[in-house]
This record gives C-alpha cells, structure tokens and sequence, in this order.
C-alpha cells in the first residue's frame, strides 16, 4: 500500500499526539514540544504546497491570477529598461486601441494594458495576463490606425496562446515562473524579487520560438479584421520594417529574435490570399495622424 | 460644441480631402505587376522599388495601380499612398525602397531623434531614455512605479466601445485562419 507524503505526515503527526499521552504517565506532557511538532508538520506541509504548485506550473495549470502577477513582475522590468512615454494622450489612444482589439479575443476580460515605452529601439513586447508595450521608435513608424492596430493584435495573440509562460516554462524555468507568480508589494520583497524579475525578462533578449511568431502573425490578423481594421495593415508594418538596414542599432533585438520579415511577409499573404480573398478594405479613419497633430501641438 | 471638438472634425475633414485627392504612390518594394488580382494570372512586367505610380483602386490584399499608362496588379503592401519620387534615387536595400522608415517617422511629426542617443517629443529635452538592447533587457531593474502609471491609462469597456463607435469600427465575425507549414 502507498501513501503520499502528506498521509505518512499525518499518520506520524497522530501517532506523536497518541504517543505523547500514552507515554505521559512516564514522562511530563511537554505542551511546547508538542506545539513545536505541530509547526514543523504544517511548515513541511506548506513546502509539500508550494511544491504542488510547481508541479502544476509545469502542466500548464496557471490561474489567471497567478499570469497576471507574472505578467505584472515581468512587464515592470521592461518599464525598468525603458519607461512610458510620457503623454497621457498617447498612452490613453494606445489603450482604447488595444482594449477594442483585445475585445475581439478569445480573451476579452483579461486585464489589458498597453504603453508606449522611451525607446528608439524597434519592438513590441507582451506579457502574460494581458500586458503590452511598443517602443516609440515602432510607434513613430506606423501611418495609421489599422497598423497600430495589427501590431497590438499581434501582441494579444501572443497573450492568448500564453506564448511567454510556455517559453518560460520551456527553459525548464518552473521555479522562477512560480515565483513570479508572487504579487510582489513590500520594499523587502521586491528586492528579492528582481533577480526573478530578470530571469523572466530574459525571455525578451532570447525571443520566443519562431512557430509563435507565425501564430501571432496569423491570429493578429483576423482579431484586426474582426475589431473592423484593414487586416493587411501588418503587412504594411512588416514592409516598412524590411526596409531599415539591417545593421541598423535600433532593429538589432527585433531581428535577432523573429523570423526573417520576408519569409514572415510571403508566409502571410498566402494564408490571407485565401481567408480574405474579396475583402472590401475598410477606410482609415485618420485619427492616428490627428493624435500625432494633437501630441505635437500641445507641447 | 466646443472648440477642441470643432478642431477636431475640421482636421479629420481636411485630412479625409486630401486623401481623396492624393492618389500618387510609391512602389515600396521590387514586385510583378500582374494582369488581374491574383498569382495565377499572367504578369504584365516587373517594377522596381521607388517607382511612382497611381491606385486606382483596390481589392483584398491587392491594389490595382497605373505606372506609364500601364494598369495591373500588385500586393497591397508593395505600394504605399504618397509621392516619396524627390528620394527615389536612395539606394535600395533587398528590394525594399529604403526611404520608407525615415519617411513615415518623418510623417509622424511627433518626435524627432536627437543624435542617435534617444527620441524626444519635438521641442522637448530627451525623456530618460534607458534602453533595450539585449544586454539593457537582461540587466533591467523592476520599475513599479511605472507599472502604477500603466494601470492607470487603462481603458474601460464602456469608453472602449464609445471611442470605436466614434471611429467608424465596427466589429465583425471573422474565423481564425489554419496554420501555415511555417507554424507547423
């Protein structure tokens, strides 16, 4: 017969409690070293917990508060790398942008956030439980609503298929992923946590497996057409991209961490070809270049 | 009305005529110029990055553009709306019009690069660019209090759906697309 850990402790624990007044007539009931066992059977049984937990990680079993705890740790390391812009008119169209977007998702109740980060770097990065940055030097690219649009479903698509936790958890990173799942608060903690915060964060350095880009190019797509954009506006994004040098600083992560943009190009204009083969393109509405007028202006 | 609103629909009108009426484009990458709006048919010649030409119209991912009195087909995303011909004799970069990234940050208007070391808001200092190279990523210390700030630019549903509306987005069921052997 098999027990688990926690049976066997029970079973020790009730035979000390037994034993303790069994053998009380020879020796004094001693109610601290009582107490002091009961401690360490619950201290072992956290741990047993925690490593339960662990376990569940690795299956893929992670509640949407523990992703969006992740999310949040992992998200404020890149915010460390690079903060927001600082435009609460920017920052707020970003977000009315990508909540519509991510409204169409299979996802819609996450708690989406989205920001513009001081780089000039080009790149966007998402992160578990629905959080999203682009760098300014992507933003000033794009020309209008539909492009910022394909980027953020892009994006999305990776949080819906929680691309970063099985990365994470590919890199046999179980722990850290635990970890961060930790709401990090107390000044104390949060120390503790940065060395979590940048193991997480690696992921951003390394890319994700090449067959998630390709999915979130494909899903992108048709959450922009569902939200009502011109779904061939990544396609736009994706040439403009392509013709940066690629020895360029700012496209150097970017690169090293997708597929090549032409094999990413053709690869979706096939797909698409088929899937919106009649499509009649919505018209721009123009408000991003009206943003842009309104941010130049104001300042 | 007040006064922001009244500015606000006189520049989307002004914006919307002068996309009506600017129909010049650029060729933005090397690409076959096709008979009808698909790879199956014949191709009428091939076009060269930072050729100008007109779009007459357009067509799922395809757009129907005049170059020399020669109409015919190519992918939407190898011709862009605009004029870029004063650059046209940049050099090119893999068959791709490598004036094409200045010139949307250029349209962008918003920012301006300040000697390679950051961007900034035009007429504004740099703001404390900090950086994402590979190694500034690995290295990165948590920002809470920028985290706070994100939360804080969160969109409500019900301003979510409004600021749609006012954009003339409508939402549609669109199926998911099946992989690709890329994806496989």
């Amino acid at each position: 017969m098999k027990f688990s850990i926690i049976t066997q402790l029970n079973l020790i624990v009730t035979i000390c409690f037994v034993m303790a007044f069994v053998i009380q007539p020879a020796y004094s009931f001693d109610l601290n070293n009582f107490k002091s066992s009961i401690d360490k059977y619950k201290q072992k049984k956290k741990d047993i917990e925690k490593h339960k937990k662990s376990v569940d990680l690795a299956t893929g079993n992670v509640s949407k508060k523990d992703e969006i705890n992740i999310g949040r740790n992992v998200i404020s390391g890149l915010l460390g790398a690079a903060p927001l812009v600082e435009h609460k008119k920017l920052q707020q169209y970003v977000n009315k942008i990508g909540s519509w977007v991510a409204m169409q998702s299979e996802r819609p109740k996450l708690p989406w956030s989205f920001g513009v980060i001081n780089s000039p770097n080009v790149n966007a990065f998402a992160a578990p439980g629905g959080y999203i940055v682009l760098t300014l030097g992507l933003y000033q690219l794009l020309e209008n609503e539909s492009q910022l649009a394909a980027i953020l479903a892009h994006e999305i698509s990776h949080v819906i298929k929680k691309h970063h936790l099985d990365a994470i958890r590919d890199t046999s990173q179980t722990e850290i992923l635990g970890a961060l799942a930790v709401k990090a608060s107390s000044k104390k903690h949060r120390e503790k946590m940065q060395k979590l915060v940048n193991s997480g964060v690696q992921i951003y350095a390394r890319g994700l497996d090449k067959k998630y880009e390709y999915g979130a190019d494909r899903r992108g797509v048709v959450l922009a057409a569902r939200a009502g954009y011109d779904p061939f506006a990544l396609l736009d994004v994706l040439t403009t991209l392509s013709s940066i040098n690629s020895q360029d600083d700012s496209m150097s992560v970017f690169l090293n961490t997708h597929p090549p943009l032409s094999v990413r190009i053709e690869t979706l204009q096939i797909q698409m070809d088929n899937h919106f083969p009649q499509m009649k393109i919505p018209a721009d509405n123009q408000r991003l270049s009206v943003i842009n007028q309104q941010i130049a202006t104001s300042r | 009305m007040d006064a922001g609103k009244l500015t606000f629909i006189l520049i989307i009108y002004c914006l919307s005529i002068s996309n009506v009426a600017a129909e010049a484009a650029t060729v933005v990458s090397n690409s076959s110029l096709y008979q009808r709006p698909s790879i199956q048919s014949s191709i009428i010649q091939q076009i060269e990055a930072g050729t100008t030409a007109n779009i007459d119209s357009r067509l799922g991912g395809w757009k129907q553009i005049s170059v020399n009195d020669i109409s015919g087909w190519v992918r939407s995303y190898q011709v862009r709306a605009g004029n870029y011909s004063h650059i046209k004799q940049e050099k090119k970069s893999g068959g791709f019009f490598s004036g094409l990234a200045s010139l949307s940050r250029k349209a962008s208007g918003l920012f301006t690069s300040n000697n390679k070391k950051g961007y900034s808001f035009q007429n504004t200092a740099t703001i404390g660019v900090r950086g994402l190279s590979e190694e500034q990523i690995k290295n990165a210390k948590a920002d809470l209090n920028e985290l706070k700030k994100m939360d804080t630019f969160r969109s409500s549903r019900k301003n979510t759906k409004k600021y749609a509306q006012q954009g003339h987005l409508k939402a549609i069921k669109v199926s998911h697309m099946p992989k690709s052997g890329a994806e496989q």
